[in-house]
């Protein structure tokens, strides 16, 4: 509870929450809230500057960027959460296994996370998307497979401290299994820093998406991903630039939103504030 | 210490050999006949034959691996499908254009960071602090080709002080390492502020104080050389990442290097080039974490006179 309130104390964290809120509502509301279709065209106004009617201009094909970046919402949304659902996934139960058995196991799979680790991110999701097939599920799978690895070391940090205590203890004490103890005694324990690596994990994902669809790597046309559409603004960087302002707007305002909550996590959930 | 380093680089070992497990695999898991990857499909059939014998192709998986990884040592990346080029030659052509970007983005998000972080953890709770670290949350929450691309729009298109894209000299590298080293200055900056204040606290910086010693002297040859031991170690990671990053930097200027080649590569299927770009931008990469740890343990004398 404590922790709860130094959480939301900070102004810093409010901000954060209440960007996070209205990209979700955002997102879930999409339709309701553009004004045009994100794929509907308009040939008697292409590159448009803003206006009344279309208040962040038009693209090349017409198309309205407010509603485009609106449903654009849904792909950085679908991205992020599924991408850091994969990696927070396999990373914890790797790292949890990791952790609790030690011995070979925990080699190799450290091994693993060593050799994952050592490839840049953006290049690593590059390399999978390019053996994938270039595309929006391409992007999510490779981007969990990218990051699983600091949930697994973030886990078998934690498991390793947690495995001495006296709880632990009591559970084997009362014949409990190892499966069992790890699942509903160890685990809730060692949540934390995960929840606050996933916030920020969240963040980090819609930027490494817009990189892969910036490069034509992610979600394909006439899909409105942010990323893609700062990339076809570069086209026309002369004639049209209000197309390259909306969309890294909308990128930063929602990865600032993640960030500045999984800092506030980060300093709530600190000990050594205590 | 010496054990330690020898036992840290022997432990590269493995890892560079994982990378190169993970790159060859690439070719095998994208659908489709490997051989036909690595020439394209319009190759006639003497060409297949010839690369199925020469990569091993026709043996069993693990005897590929150890020929492809002979290749390499022997610096034979293959051939471009795409250019029909050596891929070690195109590589050669593009790893310069890369290190030039890589380093100088390094050299100013050094500077930029580090100056900004011992600002702010001095004058910790200022205006000058509360704005640094402000800028520096937007610096970590910045698409850098975004930033690119406005700084193109800004400074290329509408001032026109330097050209929109391109390699050649200084011109050319302004915008693209501005670029770039925003966003790790931003990194550079928070761990600085946050180790430099944690140094300040200690006993030692009391102590320093308490001799008369001016604040400045106190700062900057106390705290700052104690302070630095991590950053060190962030800036070395730093170097990897950054040489990731170059990926979409070049693709934004137009600049040809290691990551444009690549893109170009994977958009046109041409795998053997993307192979050699990965595996040289892996190795490089575990080549500066090693660095890393070994300049941290040269300069932390804790660990040095062991």
């Amino acid at each position: 509870m404590a922790k709860w309130k130094r959480f939301t104390n900070r102004a810093s964290a409010r901000v954060g929450v209440i960007g996070v809120i209205v990209f979700l509502v955002v997102a879930g509301f999409a339709p309701l809230l553009a004004p045009y279709g994100y794929r509907v065209q308009n040939l008697n106004e292409v590159l448009q500057p803003p206006s009344r009617s279309h208040l962040l201009g038009t693209d090349e094909f017409g198309r309205d960027v407010l509603s485009r970046i609106i449903y654009g919402a849904r792909i950085s949304l679908a991205v992020g959460a599924i991408a850091v659902g994969i990696g927070m996934t396999v990373g914890t139960i790797l790292g949890a296994v990791a952790g609790y058995w030690g011995g070979w196991v925990s080699l190799v799979i450290m091994g693993l996370v060593d050799v994952v680790w050592s490839f840049p991110t953006i290049l690593l999701a590059i390399g999978f998307v390019a053996v994938l097939r270039p595309g929006l599920t391409s992007a999510m799978i490779a981007l969990g497979l990218v990051t699983w690895p600091s949930y697994a070391r973030m886990m078998r940090a934690q498991v390793l401290s947690l495995r001495e205590k006296e709880f632990v203890e009591a559970a084997k004490a009362q014949g409990l299994t190892d499966w069992w103890i790890l699942i509903r005694h160890i685990a809730p324990n060692a949540i934390s820093p995960i929840i606050v690596l996933a916030t920020l994990g969240m963040a980090g994902a819609i930027l490494v998406e817009s990189s892969l669809s910036y490069l034509g790597l992610g979600a394909q046309p006439p899909a409105p991903s942010w990323g893609a559409m700062l990339s076809s603004g570069r086209n026309f960087i002369y004639q049209a630039p209000w197309l390259t302002v909306a969309p890294g707007l909308a990128i930063m305002f929602v990865v600032l939103a993640f960030n500045l909550c999984g800092d506030a996590l980060r300093d709530a959930l600190d000990p050594r504030k205590t | 210490m010496r054990t330690y380093l020898i036992r840290r680089i022997l432990l590269m070992i493995p890892v560079v050999l994982g990378v190169t497990v993970v790159v060859f695999l690439i070719i095998h898991l994208a659908p489709g006949d490997p051989v036909l990857l690595l020439v394209g499909e319009r190759a006639p059939q003497e060409v297949y034959d010839r690369v199925k014998h020469a990569w091993g192709l026709d043996r069993p998986l693990l005897t590929q691996y150890l020929t492809f990884l002979g290749n390499i040592l022997r610096g034979n990346f293959g051939m471009s499908i795409q250019m029909r080029r050596p891929v070690a030659e195109l590589l050669a052509r593009a790893i310069p254009v890369t290190l030039e970007l890589g380093f100088s983005a390094m050299a100013l998000a050094v500077v930029m960071g580090v100056v900004a972080g011992v600002i702010s953890a001095v004058r910790s709770g200022s205006v000058a602090d509360q704005a640094t670290m402000v800028g520096a949350l937007l610096g970590v929450s910045v698409p850098g080709f975004w930033l690119g691309q406005l700084l193109i729009v800004l400074f290329a298109i509408k001032l026109q002080w330097v050209p929109v894209s391109g390699y050649g000299g200084i011109r050319f590298l302004i915008l693209p390492a501005l670029a770039m080293g925003f966003a790790d200055a931003a990194v550079t900056a928070r761990t600085t502020r946050s180790t430099m204040l944690d140094v300040i606290k200690q006993d030692f910086v009391r102590t320093a104080r308490a001799k008369g010693l001016s604040e400045r002297v106190v700062i900057y040859k106390h705290a700052l050389r104690n302070a630095m031991l991590p950053v060190v170690t962030l800036i070395g990671l730093d170097l990897g990442y950054l040489l990731g990053g170059t990926v979409v930097m070049e693709e934004v200027f137009s600049r040809p290097g290691m990551g444009r080649l690549m893109i170009q590569a994977i958009l046109s299927r041409d795998y053997p080039v993307v192979q050699g770009c990965l595996l040289i931008l892996a190795v490089s990469v575990a080549l500066c974490n090693l660095l890393a740890d070994i300049a941290y343990v040269f300069l932390d004398p804790r660990i040095r006179l062991q």
